[in-house]
């Protein structure tokens, strides 16, 4: 049930609180006014201010700008400041962001995902120094749409809470690899070739499996899953490009050392991906994969029965395929891969445009999926005939 | 391991996961509606496709197609359920069952070659 306006009633706010990193954690119910304009950040000073003061959040701009808000309503990474009271399900659930260690209340330690942009040097590196007199690097509009949106990063880190790959292991992240990228695709850059290094790590881009829910909770439109796609398809041209020269290289230097903080996050649960639609789709995604083997066992098995029978005539092979294919077997196995593998052709159609560096990724999955539906079209129209 | 070597051949095998993606999800959907409508069909009817595919199948580039199709796919569906066993947190059967299902993906390009020639 949503809030109503400026409505006698109060809502009631479920707040998680902990004293320290140490203790466990209870869920607190306050009750504040209701006020049509309030976000969630208003509310919150609202019990600091009225209720009780020992409550700790984080907040700084109220207009979604500075990234210090990040909390967790309704079991979604959100900026508190810009998420609205009478937008949310009553009784309010808020809670620290997930994937952090909880430092008190709703402040969480932010050090792990923060040296993540130390990491992979998220800083210009021109390839010449310039002092205040000299003139300034300039840029065409062009070269500045290049990197801009991935340049909008307010290092909110919703995305680090949203992103279960951060949660179920060491990964540099989503928000530090965008901005690798953002720095990448500077025409004013010279550090490419050293980011590119450190992002095909263990930890780094490989540990992405594009779940996606660090674009939807974006508060900037960064697009991190995107930037990451990009920065693998890079990642792999460095990797090639370099394998001639880093042969007889020695050891590079140890991976980033995980933060202590981290041994203080909450424990992912193993059916973490039942909390949220997303996740759920995403699994399911994922679940396409047994389907994909299994048919194509069944092909490989169809092919070889029909060309490769044993010293068999045309006609005992041909008997005997179709005698596969119209099995209850055969029924079943399209009856239940269909689906999931048309799930798989959609979702990787969705995602392939993001290597491209197009403004327009529709367009593509469009022009990407007329492919097998033509195919679909034309194997009915042949087997009809 | 070498940073740059893990990073080689993560890179390889994403390589790989990516294409079998791709030619899967061209080719698979259109496979399975053929496929499921020979299902349904009576097998006096679903006779004459068969035929057909199987003087399709004489064709040398076909067999190849299949066999890359297939080793890809299998590729693809490996690396996918390796990672889909991470996401579970199934460490212990991932370790041992990832290199599984990477071997017999990679197996299955002689094998599937041999078959079919």
């Amino acid at each position: 049930m949503s809030v109503p306006p400026d409505a006698d009633e109060p809502v009631v706010l479920r707040i998680r609180r902990c004293a320290d990193s140490q203790s466990g954690s209870t869920v607190e119910e306050y009750s504040v006014p209701r006020r049509r304009g309030w976000s969630v950040l208003d509310a919150l000073q609202y019990v600091k201010d009225r209720i009780d003061p020992t409550l700790s959040f984080r907040g700084s701009c109220r207009m979604g700008i500075c990234g210090s808000c990040g909390v967790e309503v309704d079991g979604r990474p959100v900026l508190a400041c810009s998420t609205f009271v009478r937008d949310a399900v009553v009784p309010v659930s808020i809670e620290p962001m997930r994937h952090f260690p909880v430092e008190r209340d709703l402040i969480v330690g932010l050090d792990d995902a923060l040296g993540s942009l130390g990491e992979l040097q998220t800083y210009l590196q021109p390839a010449d120094s310039r002092g205040p007199d000299d003139p300034p690097r300039l840029q065409t509009p062009a070269q500045l749409a290049a990197y801009k949106s991935h340049a909008m990063c307010i290092n909110c880190m919703l995305c680090y809470s949203a992103c279960p790959q951060y949660g179920l292991d060491d990964f540099l992240g989503p928000g530090a690899l965008a901005l690798a990228q953002r720095y990448n695709l500077d025409s004013r850059d010279a550090g490419r070739a050293a980011r590119l290094e450190r992002a095909g790590a263990e930890d780094g881009v490989w540990r992405c499996t594009v779940v996606g829910t660090c674009s939807e909770v974006c508060p900037a439109d960064v697009r991190p899953a995107t930037a990451i796609q990009q920065l693998k398809l890079a990642s792999v041209v460095h990797a090639a490009r370099t394998l001639a020269t880093t042969r007889a290289s020695p050891d590079d230097a140890p991976p980033k050392p995980v933060h202590p903080s981290v041994a203080e996050r909450r424990p992912l649960s193993r059916l973490w991906w039942t909390s949220a639609p997303s996740y759920r789709r995403y699994m399911l995604r994922e679940a396409s994969a047994f389907f994909t083997a299994a048919y194509a066992v069944f092909l490989l098995y169809v092919a070889v029965v029909l060309y490769a029978g044993e010293d068999a005539a045309m006609d005992a092979r041909v008997e005997q395929a179709t005698a596969v294919l119209t099995g209850p077997g055969a029924l079943l196995l399209h009856a239940v891969a269909l689906p999931f593998l048309a799930l798989h052709a959609f979702s990787w159609m969705r995602i392939a445009p993001m290597l491209l560096r197009t403004r327009h990724p529709r367009v593509w999955t469009v022009a990407m999926l007329s492919v097998p539906v033509l195919l679909v079209l034309l194997v009915i129209a042949g087997v009809s005939a | 391991m070498s940073r740059a070597k893990s990073s080689r051949r993560h890179a390889f095998a994403w390589l790989l996961f990516g294409a079998g993606g791709t030619l899967t999800a061209l080719l698979f959907p259109a496979l399975l509606v053929g496929g499921l409508v020979l299902s349904l069909s009576d097998p006096s009817v679903a006779r004459e496709t068969v035929v057909r595919i199987a003087s399709f199948l004489e064709a040398p580039w076909v067999r190849w197609s299949v066999v890359v199709l297939v080793t890809f796919a299998l590729w693809h569906a490996a690396h996918r359920i390796g990672l889909l066993l991470h996401d579970l947190r199934l460490p212990v059967v991932r370790r041992v069952l990832a290199p599984l299902l990477y071997a017999l993906a990679a197996a299955s390009a002689p094998i599937a070659a041999v078959l079919l020639h």
